[in-house]
């Protein structure tokens, strides 16, 4: 369902279907962008960036970027802009204790928020806060208290996230200087984000090194320290999951899935696919669609 | 066998049922005598199965229910109930089965509105 909608504090919420559009913009608010159903592309500067349900993308106040669509099936894009005022005082709310809340009570002007502008994996209760929000829209939903009730949870949900994706992976890299940690990181999410991007083409360590301007010998370090897992275990487990989106959600015989994922091999996906949820991937299709 | 009704322990019957019907949405049955000392008034939601018995508390027993009512949107419930008046402990917490949030009657009562989530879906 479409709607374009301007809450009272500024925030702002949109949802389109289409199945082609392209838009060239400049982000007015911070915002989170989600691809409901199929996927949608980004390209800031010579990053390219395509997020799929599973993930969600942060674009910070201000960042230039053009988004495109282009598919067989209607891509459901829902996207939420937190005006300044209302992130503000959720940090101060998140941040705080109540105490020191009242002592800051008068204090109204806006700060300047940068989060990191990257992939995020979208967790299950912001999918889920998510998916109340967006039936209420699209029963045309007037209390705008509750509206904002939920997209405080998804800043909630958000601050988790960034603890899990940013802060906790930052601490296991074994540098002892913080900036360092912070830059390496920085870099790991970019291979991330090129996983996450081109997950179903073959990607080599070297053009994976290149987009995180590593070494390989680092990247694969780095990236084993951060994430607890070699780049290529992660690029299975993302394939896989994809795997399941696509099991759940399509008709696609499972061949078919095996090459759109980039799997090369139906055998040894329904291998990896059994070892990873302990269930064939025909079974787990036959149980998601009682 | 299953569970049909339980009890909670009340000071004041005309004001929990106030609080139950207005406040939370309950429909209270006809008074039962379930034993000799009290009468108890039969209170449920959406025509569910099971009741919640309101027992005046005459003797100050002191004891207490916890009761965990069942949501499939918390936050909508949350705030709804907050809008009429329900004083909530603090705003809801995720915990591994799903979002909750708690709130106590005036007799020390606590209730917990629970959205189980399977964290294992897509």
């Amino acid at each position: 369902m479409d709607y374009n909608r301007t809450l009272r504090n500024n925030n702002k919420i949109f949802s389109e279907t289409r199945a082609h559009r392209y838009q060239n913009q400049c982000t007015a608010d911070m915002c989170f962008r989600f691809a409901l159903t199929g996927n949608e592309q980004f390209q800031m500067g010579r990053r390219e960036l395509s997020i799929y349900p599973d993930s969600f993308l942060l674009l910070n106040k201000g960042t230039q970027y053009t988004s495109k669509i282009d598919s067989d099936t209607p891509v459901e894009s829902f996207s939420i802009a937190f005006d300044q005022a209302f992130l503000k005082d959720f940090n101060l709310a998140y941040t705080l204790p109540t105490s020191k809340l009242l002592d800051n009570a008068g204090e109204t002007e806006a700060s300047v928020f940068d989060f990191n502008e990257t992939i995020y994996p979208l967790s299950a209760d912001m999918r889920f806060n998510l998916r109340h929000l967006k039936q209420h829209l699209d029963n045309g939903i007037q209390d705008e208290l509750l509206i904002n009730e939920y997209l405080h949870h998804s800043l909630i949900n958000y601050y988790r996230i960034y603890t899990n994706e940013i802060a906790d992976k930052a601490e296991k890299l074994s540098f002892t200087n913080q900036t360092t940690r912070v830059e390496i990181l920085k870099r790991l999410n970019l291979a991330k984000d090129y996983m996450y991007t081109n997950y179903n083409k073959n990607i080599s360590l070297e053009e994976l090194a290149k987009h995180a301007y590593l070494s390989v010998n680092h990247l694969l370090r780095t990236f084993k320290q951060a994430f607890n897992l070699s780049p290529h275990q992660f690029l299975i487990q993302l394939r896989l999951q994809r795997s399941r989106i696509l099991l759940k959600t399509t008709r696609y015989p499972i061949n078919e899935i095996v090459c759109l994922v980039g799997f090369e091999c139906p055998s040894s996906f329904i291998r990896l696919f059994k070892n990873r949820y302990s269930i064939t991937p025909q079974k787990y299709r036959q149980a998601s669609s009682k | 066998m299953k569970i049909k009704y339980t009890q909670i322990f009340v000071k004041d019957m005309e004001e929990a049922i106030s609080f139950f019907t207005k406040k939370l949405g309950f429909c209270a049955s006809d008074k039962i005598a379930f034993d000799k000392e009290n009468d108890q008034i039969p209170m449920r939601i959406n025509n569910a199965d099971q009741f919640v018995n309101l027992v005046e508390d005459k003797g100050e027993s002191g004891f207490k229910s916890r009761i965990i009512l069942s949501t499939d949107d918390c936050l909508k419930d949350y705030h709804n109930l907050k809008t009429m008046g329900v004083d909530f402990k603090e705003q809801p917490q995720y915990l591994a089965v799903g979002l909750c949030a708690e709130f106590n009657d005036n007799y020390g009562n606590a209730y917990v509105l629970l959205e189980e989530r399977n964290y294992n879906e897509l």
